[in-house]
Formats: structure tokens, sequence, C-alpha cells
């Protein structure tokens, strides 16, 4: 037994070197609360619209896509999760895939997808639409692009 | 006796593992060499840098997309001027993912870093790189010719079949501080959920990097089920003659190894971010733009990661490693 005292001490030795973990942790998990809308376009209902709220801290990127009646639902770490509280901006743009065969996305023509969108909803600096998510409650949005 | 052998044994597997490392990072270490020098001759033959993105063949607008990739300007001077040759007769007019693209099936060893776990694709089918052109520091510029660093692409009508793209006097940090390529991990299959695979998105969704990474769950290496009808693609390095940038680009919002990729728009050759990637211990290798080979750490400085990076001018605020990403950000870096 003694023979294999220093050997284990060896083997241990061994199993500790190198084996430092530097897999990046990640931003914290903020907790959330249920989001969801209804975006409009010149007051009618606007489908396939990807709705991005923009946090004023920079921590989280909740986003949603509109339905054909225009409804959304906000997440932001899994499915219909919501948003944390706090004051966000608002972008909104044209959901622009096109499929051209499996596995291969068609990029814009040149000059880009023709949205009816106006392009001001589409950049964080340019939108003047901001909402506050509460705690606690249930946040129902109105989000209406002119 | 057995015990001996047993501390033998222990105590050279390990050491067998680091020597088998060591010398895959030393081919990749020459193959980005290779490449540096690969822009160096281009340059000193034509007068200019080669774009990242672009077409060989002057061809109607509407008819291709303008995404081979620049690697493919490279070929003469990575001894690979045969298959150049072929590829200018008969695929110079084509979008890299088309069937008629008939070199995509050409293997180029000196693309592939032997580091890299990824299974390689069989033999008659589209082969793969992991070395990706930088393309500066922005989430909102790596396209449509505004990228921030020393590649530009070119998909305007009016420029197609030119081969060329910036100039070294653009390059206004100095070649020696700007990045001009790294790697990243190609991605290895639709189920295997890590850091090589490419989060997208409908729409602008993001504007800092740590939005991107907010999508992706650390603990379990994997990204949620369904974000708000996210999804998630096997981009990295599936095309080597692809120039789009979920291709064949990484940008430097975010240090190597540190987030998976996220893209905009749902767009394979769109804004996004694009961290290198790599299997090496701590970080990835890069050519700067003067051809030397350094060893980026994973925990390089990369600035404020809560910071917007759309509409980015001047200095990067991704530190040490975004003012690498860019060829004008007046930043001066000093390591």
């Amino acid at each position: 037994m003694k023979l294999y005292l220093p050997f284990a001490f060896i083997l241990g030795m061994i199993a500790t070197l190198g084996c430092g973990s530097d897999a990046p942790k990640g931003p914290e998990k903020l907790s959330t609360t249920p989001v969801d809308g209804v975006v409009t376009l010149n007051g009618k209902p606007a489908a396939e619209v990807s709705v991005s709220l923009h946090h004023s801290e920079g921590k989280v990127a909740p986003r949603g896509i509109s339905d054909k009646d225009g409804k959304f639902s906000i997440a932001t770490y899994g499915k219909d999760d919501g948003a944390p509280a706090g004051k966000y901006k608002v972008t909104a743009a044209k959901n622009m895939t096109k499929e051209i065969s499996p596995g291969v996305l068609a990029p814009p023509p040149p000059g880009g997808f023709k949205s009816d969108i106006p392009t001001k909803y589409e950049s964080v600096n340019t939108t003047d639409i901001s909402v506050e998510i509460k705690a606690g409650e249930k946040n129902s949005l109105k989000i209406d692009l002119k | 006796m057995i015990a001996i052998i047993a501390i033998l044994i222990g105590l050279l597997l390990p050491a067998v593992q680091k020597v088998r490392e060591a010398a895959a990072r030393t081919q990749c270490t020459n193959n980005f060499k290779q490449l540096g020098l690969a822009i160096h001759n281009f340059e000193s033959t034509t007068g200019a840098l080669p774009w990242h993105q672009g077409q060989l063949s002057v061809v109607p607008a509407s008819t291709v997309n303008y995404r081979q990739s620049g690697v493919l300007l490279l070929l003469p001077y990575l001894e690979q001027a045969a298959l150049f040759a072929k590829i200018e007769a008969t695929d110079g007019d084509k979008d890299p993912w088309w069937a008629t693209f008939l070199n995509q099936n050409q293997k180029i060893p000196g693309l592939l870093c032997p580091s890299d776990p990824a299974p390689l694709p069989a033999s008659n089918t589209t082969q793969h790189t992991n070395y990706m052109f930088c393309l500066g520091d922005s989430i909102d510029q790596i396209q449509s010719a505004r990228e921030r660093g020393m590649f530009t692409s070119y998909q305007t009508p009016a420029l197609s079949g030119v081969r060329t793209g910036l100039k070294f006097k653009d390059i206004k940090d100095g070649t020696s501080n700007t990045l001009a390529m790294a790697e990243r991990r190609r991605a290895s299959s639709g189920s295997a959920r890590d850091m090589t695979m490419t989060y997208i998105q409908a729409g602008n969704w993001f504007t800092t990097p740590n939005q991107c990474r907010a999508s992706f769950d650390f603990a379990n290496r994997s990204f949620p089920t369904s974000v708000a009808q996210g999804d998630l693609t096997t981009w990295s390095g599936v095309r080597w003659h692809d120039g789009g940038s979920g291709f064949s680009g990484i940008s430097t919002n975010a240090a190597p190894n540190s987030s998976p990729a996220c893209c905009w728009v749902r767009w394979d050759a769109g804004s996004g971010m694009y961290p290198p990637s790599s299997a090496h211990t701590g970080g990835v290798v890069a050519v700067f733009g003067d051809a030397s080979v350094r060893f980026i750490t994973n925990n390089i400085d990369s600035g404020n990661q809560n910071a917007t990076g759309t509409g980015l001018s001047g200095p990067s605020p991704f530190g040490i490693f975004g003012a690498m990403g860019t060829r004008a950000g007046e930043e001066a870096i000093s390591q």
C-alpha cells in the first residue's frame, strides 16, 4: 500500500494540472415580468414585425415578432418569459427573411428589401418610442408606427 | 513495477497531449503566416488589399450577390494558382451556394486549423475554412462597404469585377496595430449547440455585446429552445469560398471564445457579432496587417461590453481588442 500513496499523490497532481476552466460565465440573468402587445402601422395591425426593446443600461435585448394580427409576446432568455423591469427604447423592423433553399438565406438585393415601416424605427438612435416595463403587473404594449 | 509503469504513463500521457496541441498550434500559426504574406504579395502585385467579399467576374447586378470570399483572390499567392485559374474560368460569375460553383469541393489544407475538433466534410461536398477576415469592431457596420476593419466588400454594381479593396494608406492606425485575419471554430452540426453556432433573429435586435450573450445559456452551453422565434444556424467556416460575414468574418467587439455569434436580420452576410474562437488553450491565433502572427488571449481587454456597438465612429468602445479591429480608430495600442 505504501507504494501506491506517492502514485496516487502524483496522479492527483497530474489531474489538477492544466485543468482550470476558462469557460466564460456570461452576464447575470435578471428576473423578468411578462410582456405582450400589439404593433400597428398607421392604425392597422402590422404582421411579421420584429419588435426589440433596448434596455437603458444595455444588459438585455428582449424581443418578439408579431403575428398576422400584429400581436407579439416578448422574450428575453426563453420563450414568452417577458422582460426585466425598466425603461426601454423600442425599435421595430420588418422580418426580412427570405429562404431560397434549405440552409441558405437569401441576401437582400442591392438597396435592401422593401419595407413599409419607416426606417427611423430601425435604429435605437432614431426611434421615438419608449416604454417602461413594471414588475409585478401585466404589461401590454401598444406600439403605433407612423 | 506496475506502479512505476503507471506513474510513467501518467506522467507522459498529458505531456503527449500537450505536445500534440503545440504541434497543431504551430501548424495553425504557419497557416496564418502564409495568409499574411499572401495579403502582402497581393498588395505588391495589385497596389491594393483584397476585398473580403466580392465577385471575380463582371456580371449583371441582378444575377449574383457579390458573395465570393477574398480568399479566392489570395489563392495564387498560396501556391494555388492552378485552382485560381479554374475558378476564374468556371465559377467567377457564380454565387458560392450555387451547386454549379464547381470548385467548392476543393479542399485547401492551408485553410484548416488542425486543432479544430469539428469533423471535416466529405470530399465531394463543400469544404471548410477556419480563417476569417477581420471586419471591425462594430455591430452594424460589418457589411455593405462600411466595415471598420482593413477589408471592405464590393457589392455595388458599379464596382463589380473590381478585384481590389482598400490601400495600406487607409490603415491609419498602422498595419502592425490592425488585425487582418483571425480564426473561428467551424460549426460542427445542427445539434451541437455550442459557441460555434450563430444565433439569428429578424430585425436589428441587439446593440451591445452583452445583449447577444444574454440569449445564450452559459451554464449549459446551449441556447434556450426558442427565444422569440430566434433560430440557430451552422455558418461558421462551412463554405471556404463564401465571403459572407456569417461564414468567414470575425468582429472584435467581444473577446475570443467569450460568446457565440449573433446575426441581425437573418442575413448570412449581414451585420452582427462574430467573435474569434479556437480549440487552442487560452486564446486564438491571428495575423496582423504587417503579416506578423500573434496569439490573442481570451482575457484581452475588450472594453465595456455593455457599450453600444452600433453607429460607431472614432475610437472603439471595446478596449484593446476593439482597437485592433479598426483601421482608423485613432487608438494607440501598447502591449
